[in-house]
């Protein structure tokens, strides 16, 4: 084998010696069943986007790059479902969709660079989970290749199926460490009539929960709702700059975003309570988003402009609590780094998105301390999505599991006993 | 007849002393009643322990394994395929105690209960927040909430809403080892590996759910049902077909044909066409603007297929009648025959139409009479099958057609299983869709969860149980058709 620049796989600092690129499920089968024979650690790789998410791995002998398992895609309108293969792209699959007036309702960062299998190894969190789940609501059935080389399957391509196990929604969220998906298939959902997106932008976060919480136990059923704070909230409010969004300062500490969706006469009444609940909570103003408007907010509650470099940490609580983390955040989350955060939290769902932007090592260690901190008095669970390899050895990205630890170790043993697919890298170091 | 005494076993005692002796049912003449649940297998138990605490569900799993007793928990008894019915003598751990709604949560809209909870139960105590749990099955008024998450109950609101698996955030088991633990929890993601995704629907294989936590939704502001009649089963499927292409995604779209009409028009008196070959019900709800627009499309849609006829239920007790006759149609189906044998499998929603024709074309070779009641929106088909029991030969050809109508989803990419389960019913037809490697991976949690064999042993996969034993069928060779298109 020729030497190859292989730079280009590395994770958390360790490049792979060696590259599969199969563009067959057999070749897929082949090269997992050599890495296992050689007792190689593989770890799968699709788009990149998500790549340094996880612990430092154990070892890192072979990259298995998916993006050549791209040639399947099976969309059926009439059944609203569709089947996809690992590499194909989220975007291009939305827009094949949309040509049917179809989508997969599954709204994330970056889907240019996801791939289908990396969206359901790594499991980011949807802007609308709130009212349409994540991607394992709309996932029917997949096909996985073991890390001995052996493909199954579970589920099917039908939009109800209860046969056999569901370990299709196990190797969800497992980041390609108990099989490597090859194949999913999903409902879809039509695509909406119209959709109206309301920002409103408030001095502080207080102000923007009271809004969200008043729209979120009225009639109206957004499809998104997003409060963003710091750095993101100032980009968010230049978006409105003419608008004199932020005030004198030009920097607004919150802002609150919604999105309506549905048939027109919906949207337009849902467009008032959403206004009338962002004046009701003095708002220090408020618009109706046009379309160019509105594509350059949502990115940011997606969190495209957080810092990659820096610390990223997604704190999960009971909904009603995703306030209490959002006014800690503003209030003393500065203390964590060099520079404030931005957080981005799906309201009504209790998932809060905190970035700091990077600083040196010490400044990553305190940002992880105080978000580690918000789980001891917040309780729910606190995942360190992205930070620097530095600091990555000394943490569980994952943060604790509790008791149920023992099972997830068990079912690792059970799907791959030579610990070949990405050792070390999931949650217990798993 | 054995004295008290001497009837009970060093097994009755020890669980006696878990649960008090008023809570192990161990009388041949009072375990009869737990031989069944709503399919046609039966098998007795051992021992029946009813337990009244998620503590005392673990101690009496303890004290099984101490005596080498293999498992089967039980909730209301009410699942098609031969989920709770006891196997291999076993004990059986009836849930019917643990019925208590522990916490309804309206800020955070989620509902903690425990698992012998009757799954409208909660609906109704979350109604006074304007919240509701979504998944319905057609027996929501008896099934408890530990058997929906068993067997990933469905219900006619699948449609819009999801299956059980979409509304429950976590739930606290025991396990094989006699251990509590979580799984999920009450927050919205999971985590660590989906361990609560890979219970539910396990069948009770895995451990017995002992506190499940709940998500809610709002109770829509506004709801339409609608009843259409066709004089054909193709115009009625077309229309399904249609409202989907449409862009719609009702909350529910059912079909009743015609020996389904027959069997409910002397219970209910619903009042349809005397002509009518298929009857939907279609559902819409949400926001007012919505439910008028899908509504008034639903009606075009329904007249261009020629229906005969086109209600809107006009108020609430309207609304309550057409689903008192579509979620009693089953209970019904006693005017046509002594026994139904109700199968259930799914197939693509475009694919409706042919693989009714098939299903009736099975019936009638076959000899037998078949109404349909099913979740046309979803394609989930549930061919009921008339019979009597008394008649072995009958019950050889029902369990026949059964298989053959699967065999039918199977051909054309559908799920041998829409909301039922494998259990005993189907599990020799497991190969239909799945491959040796496919079921050996499944078989792979077992040992994970620590279960190995002692939790519902024999079912799900093949070479378990025999479906059918009780009438003298025996193990059938199922042939694998190799067309099946599951991912």
């Amino acid at each position: 084998m020729p030497d190859l620049d292989l730079s280009g796989y590395a994770i958390d600092g360790l490049t792979p010696g060696r590259v599969y690129t199969p563009a067959t499920v057999d070749e897929l089968s082949s090269a997992l069943a050599e890495a296992q024979d050689e007792k190689l650690a593989a770890i799968p790789v699709g788009g990149g986007a998500r790549t340094g998410i996880g612990n430092v791995p154990e070892r890192y002998d072979a990259a298995i790059d998916l993006n050549g398992l791209s040639s399947n895609i099976e969309h059926a309108p009439g059944d609203l479902t569709l089947v996809a293969e690992a590499g194909v792209r989220l975007d291009r699959l939305q827009e094949l969709l949309s040509d049917s007036g179809q989508r997969l309702p599954f709204d994330i960062a970056h889907p240019q660079l996801t791939t289908v299998g990396g969206a359901l190894a790594a499991n980011p969190v949807s802007l609308t989970s709130v009212s349409l789940g994540g991607i394992r609501d709309w996932l029917l059935g997949m096909r996985v290749t073991l890390a001995d080389g052996t493909q199954t399957k579970s589920g099917g391509r039908v939009v109800k199926n209860v046969q056999g196990y569901d370990l299709h929604r196990l190797h969800t969220g497992a980041l390609g460490t108990l099989g490597v998906v090859t194949e999913a298939a999903f409902k879809l959902t039509p695509v909406p009539d119209a959709s109206r997106t309301v920002a409103a932008w408030f001095s502080s976060t207080v102000g923007a929960s009271e809004a969200s919480n008043m729209i979120l136990s009225g009639p109206a059923l957004p499809e998104a709702i997003a409060i963003l704070s710091g750095p993101a909230a100032s980009r968010g409010s230049d978006v409105f700059a003419g608008a004199g969004a932020g005030g004198q300062d030009g920097q607004a500490s919150a802002l609150l975003l919604v999105r309506l969706s549905g048939v027109r006469a919906a949207v337009i009444r849902q467009v008032d309570l959403a206004t009338g609940a962002a004046g009701a909570a003095a708002a220090d103003g408020y618009e109706v988003a046009g379309a160019d408007e509105a594509e350059r907010l949502w990115p940011l509650a997606r969190g495209e402009s957080f810092d990659r470099n820096g610390v990223t940490a997604r704190i999960t609580v009971k909904p009603a609590d995703a306030a209490r983390v959002l006014e800690d955040v503003e209030l003393r989350g500065a203390a964590g780094g060099r520079e404030a955060p931005s957080c981005a939290a799906l309201a009504g769902y209790g998932v809060v998105t905190v970035n700091w932007p990077a600083g040196d090592v010490e400044d990553a260690r305190k940002a992880i301390i105080y978000a580690s901190s918000l789980r001891d008095r917040f309780g729910g669970s606190v995942f360190i999505e992205g930070c620097p390899t530095a600091v990555k050895p000394g943490i569980d990205v994952f943060g604790p599991i509790g008791p149920s630890l023992e099972i997830m170790r068990r079912l690792k043993r059970e799907f791959d006993p030579a610990g070949t697919l990405s050792p070390g890298r999931f949650a217990g170091r798993i | 007849m054995k004295s008290e005494a001497s009837g009970k076993c060093e097994l009755v005692r020890d669980l006696e002393v878990v649960v008090g002796p008023g809570y192990v049912v161990w009388r041949a003449e009072d375990l009869l009643v737990y031989e069944y649940d709503g399919s046609i297998d039966r098998s007795m138990p051992g021992i029946v322990v009813v337990p009244g605490s998620a503590e005392q569900v673990a101690a009496a799993v303890r004290v099984a394994n101490r005596h080498g007793a293999t498992i089967v928990p039980r909730g209301a008894g009410t699942g098609l395929s031969g989920g709770a019915v006891p196997t291999r003598g076993s004990v059986v751990i009836a849930l019917t105690r643990l019925n208590r709604i522990l916490e309804i949560d309206p800020v955070n809209m989620t509902a903690l209960v425990e698992p012998g909870v009757v799954n409208i139960d909660v609906s109704t105590a979350a109604a006074e927040y304007g919240l509701f749990y979504a998944p319905d099955p057609s027996s929501q008024r008896a099934c408890t909430i530990g058997g929906n998450v068993a067997e990933n109950a469905g219900g006619p609101h699948c449609l819009a809403y999801g299956v059980t698996t979409n509304h429950v955030l976590g739930m606290e088991v025991a396990l094989a080892d006699g251990s509590l633990a979580w799984l999920g929890s009450d927050l919205r993601e999971p985590a660590g590996y989906d361990l609560r995704g890979a219970f539910i629907g396990s069948e009770g294989m895995l451990g017995i759910a002992t506190k499940v936590s709940l998500r809610l939704l709002k109770t829509p502001e506004s709801v339409r049902t609608m009843l259409a009649a066709f004089r054909s089963l193709d115009d009625a499927s077309q229309a399904v077909s249609d409202i989907i292409a449409a862009g719609i995604v009702p909350a529910a779209i059912e079909m009743m044909d015609r020996n389904t009409i027959a069997a409910c028009e002397p219970v209910y008196h619903p009042g349809y066409p005397a002509d009518a070959e298929a009857v939907l019900i279609v559902e819409v709800d949400g926001l007012a603007e919505a439910v008028e627009s899908d509504a008034a499309r639903i009606e075009s849609v329904c007249t261009q297929n020629n229906a005969s006829e086109f209600r809107q239920a006009e108020d609430e007790a309207k609304r309550a009648e057409l689903w008192a006759t579509r979620k009693g149609a089953i209970g019904a189906m006693g005017t046509l025959a002594p026994n139904y044998y109700l199968v259930d499998g799914v197939v693509p929603r475009t694919r409706l139409r042919e693989a009714l024709a098939k299903v009736m074309e099975i019936g009638a070779e076959l000899d037998l009479k078949i109404a349909n009641v099913f979740h046309a929106g979803d394609g989930n088909l549930h061919p009921c099958i008339l019979f009597d029991e008394r008649d072995r030969e009958q019950v050889r050809r029902v369990i026949e057609c059964g298989h053959r109508i699967l065999e039918v989803c199977a051909e054309v990419g559908g799920a041998l299983s829409g909301e039922h389960g494998i259990g005993i019913e189907k599990q020799a037809y497991m190969p239909l869709v799945f491959s040796d490697a496919d079921m050996e991976a499944m078989s792979r949690l077992r040992p994970a969860f620590g279960a190995g064999d002692s939790f519902n042993p024999g079912k799900v996969f093949p070479g378990g149980a025999v479906h059918g034993e009780a009438f003298g069928i025996e193990a059938t060779a199922i042939r694998r058709t190799g067309t099946a298109e599951v991912v």
